[in-house]
């Protein structure tokens, strides 16, 4: 559905932000992509979106460019921001000014989500707080049923019930017909969610992986302080180490996402290496 | 819907578009309108009483109605793609899935076609409660200003979309700029071949000051320029990024 091919951007005449990435994103899934500050995920979102150009290489929606912007690839995505602002108006007017642009909308999904994150649209946008406008924004967002969903960091300014909220409504969705991208650095606040991880770090994507494949080559555990057993990836906590280890067996457990971010992050080769080997 | 289908210039989405246009900038053309006949009425009912003649008063307030009308065409012109200037909202514009044909067609019905049509019917109306006169209004001098003001329109458009911020500014400044740049080549082309001075007649300066001869060609003229600053600014709005 989504085509990343051989992607890559620069900012002016510095160095590449995002360099020879490729990547493929598929209906019915929702992936996560994380990274740490500045390591390109907004870039690479916003060059799927088509707000930004690459400087070779493609980002194709159905078949279409999105750097083209033409009304059937904007059609077949939505993107929310982690900084937007909204227009002097009140949702409801918002909804009918850009309700024509999105043959699908579907405006009882709208009330739903609405009522749910308790956003009152009869009042003007800019009066609501902050976590109010984004709620109304990602409620927009899903309703349009674009077959691309992208959030940038999508829980920065949402109160507690807010974020769970928004990972009830998303892991609510009908999302067989669906791809939805959310990409964070704040991996707790979105980790039950996502069933494939992408990780990028310094322009390259280092980490590509669904999560059942990942249950089957690796696995958390808690070891002793003092066991010589082999890990891969461990942190200190109280009474022991967490830590990432090979696994060749069937774990579809809980998982410690930031764990696991952490140690794709820092041994990056040893990680990808259990999902060379058979 | 097909892709065909959805790809092809669409005349609804045109008119959505412009109808998001005037909602998003309803506040702004309302104060606009305001302050452009309040100011109208302030200047008539100075004039009125400093210049005892009628028809040099009326000729007055006209010309001076029509230079506020003018600039306020220019600003709104140069506001209709402020949303790509503000991080914050454009996104919201990139991604809207609209051609950036229609996007550009939208802008200029609504800065262009719309605000001139609505302005002149409120110059008009103002002119005949002053008592004016029509064939005072409708002269040849008139449609050259009117010539000259599109030309200037299409120029603020392309300010619209090329500048990312102060865009009413910074293109009143180039604009001026560039006839005080062009006016100085064609002085000193003067001074150095005397003998151009018929062939520069119908040129640029002559232009700006209305004297056109020939309306066919004012008319060719005005839709030439405007059409390759419109042409410009379509380009620009295609090619414009978020960075």
């Amino acid at each position: 559905m989504i085509s990343i091919n051989d992607l890559t951007f620069a900012y002016k005449k510095g160095e590449p932000v995002l360099s020879g990435l490729n990547l493929e994103l598929r209906k019915g899934k929702i992936y996560g992509l994380l990274g740490l500050n500045g390591a390109g995920k907004t870039t690479l979102l916003n060059n799927i979106a088509g707000m930004l150009f690459p400087a070779s290489g493609s980002c194709v929606v159905d078949g279409e460019e999105t750097r083209d912007r033409t009304p059937d690839a904007m059609n077949s995505l939505f993107i929310v921001p982690e900084q937007f602002d909204l227009p002097k108006v009140t949702g409801q007017k918002y909804i009918e000014l850009h309700i024509v642009f999105y043959p699908k909308f579907n405006n009882q999904q709208m009330e739903d989500i609405l009522l749910e994150f308790e956003v009152d649209k009869t009042k003007k946008l800019p009066e609501l707080s902050f976590g109010q406008r984004k709620k109304f924004f990602i409620a927009f967002a899903i309703a349009t049923q674009t077959k691309l969903l992208i959030f940038d960091e999508p829980t920065n300014g949402l109160d507690i019930p807010s974020k769970s909220q928004f990972r009830r409504i998303i892991s609510s969705l009908d999302t067989d017909s669906r791809c939805i991208l959310i990409s964070t650095h704040q991996v707790r606040d979105v980790g039950s969610m996502i069933e494939h991880i992408l990780v990028l770090k310094d322009g390259s994507l280092i980490f590509n992986q669904p999560l059942e494949e990942i249950s089957n080559r690796l696995t958390i555990q808690k070891i002793d302080m003092d066991s010589s057993d082999p890990y891969i990836y461990g942190e200190e906590t109280l009474g022991g180490i967490n830590a990432v280890v090979a696994s060749n067996k069937e774990d579809i457990g809980e998982y410690d996402i930031e764990l696991l971010f952490n140690s794709i992050i820092q041994r990056t080769e040893d990680i990808n290496q259990q999902f060379e080997e058979n | 819907m097909d892709t065909k289908t959805i790809n092809q210039f669409s005349t609804a989405r045109v008119l959505q578009l412009t109808k998001r246009y005037v909602e998003l900038k309803k506040r702004m053309l309302l104060i606009g309108f305001a302050v452009i006949i309040s100011f109208i009425v302030a200047l008539s009912v100075w004039v009125l009483f400093y210049v005892p003649d009628n028809f040099s008063s009326h000729r007055l307030i006209f010309s001076y109605g029509l230079l506020i009308f003018y600039y306020a065409g220019f600003a709104l012109s140069s506001t209709m793609f402020d949303e790509l200037n503000k991080e914050s909202l454009a996104s919201q514009f990139y991604t809207l899935p609209v051609k950036t044909s229609e996007k550009l067609l939208s802008a200029i019905l609504v800065s262009y076609v719309g605000y001139t049509l609505v302005g002149l019917i409120v110059l008009y109306v103002f002119s005949i409660i002053i008592g004016m006169n029509s064939a005072d209004i409708f002269t040849t001098q008139r449609l050259s200003d009117l010539m000259i003001y599109t030309i200037l329109q299409a120029i603020f458009i392309f300010g619209a979309v090329y500048f990312k911020a102060n865009n009413f500014l910074s293109t009143l400044v180039s604009v001026f700029v560039f006839l005080l740049a062009s006016t100085l080549m064609i002085l000193g082309l003067k001074s150095i071949f005397p003998g151009l001075e018929d062939s520069f007649s119908l040129g640029v300066l002559s232009f700006i000051s209305g004297d056109i001869l020939n309306l066919g060609s004012g008319i060719l003229f005005t839709l030439l320029i405007s059409a390759f600053f419109i042409w410009f600014t379509y380009l620009r709005l295609k090619n414009r990024q978020i960075a």
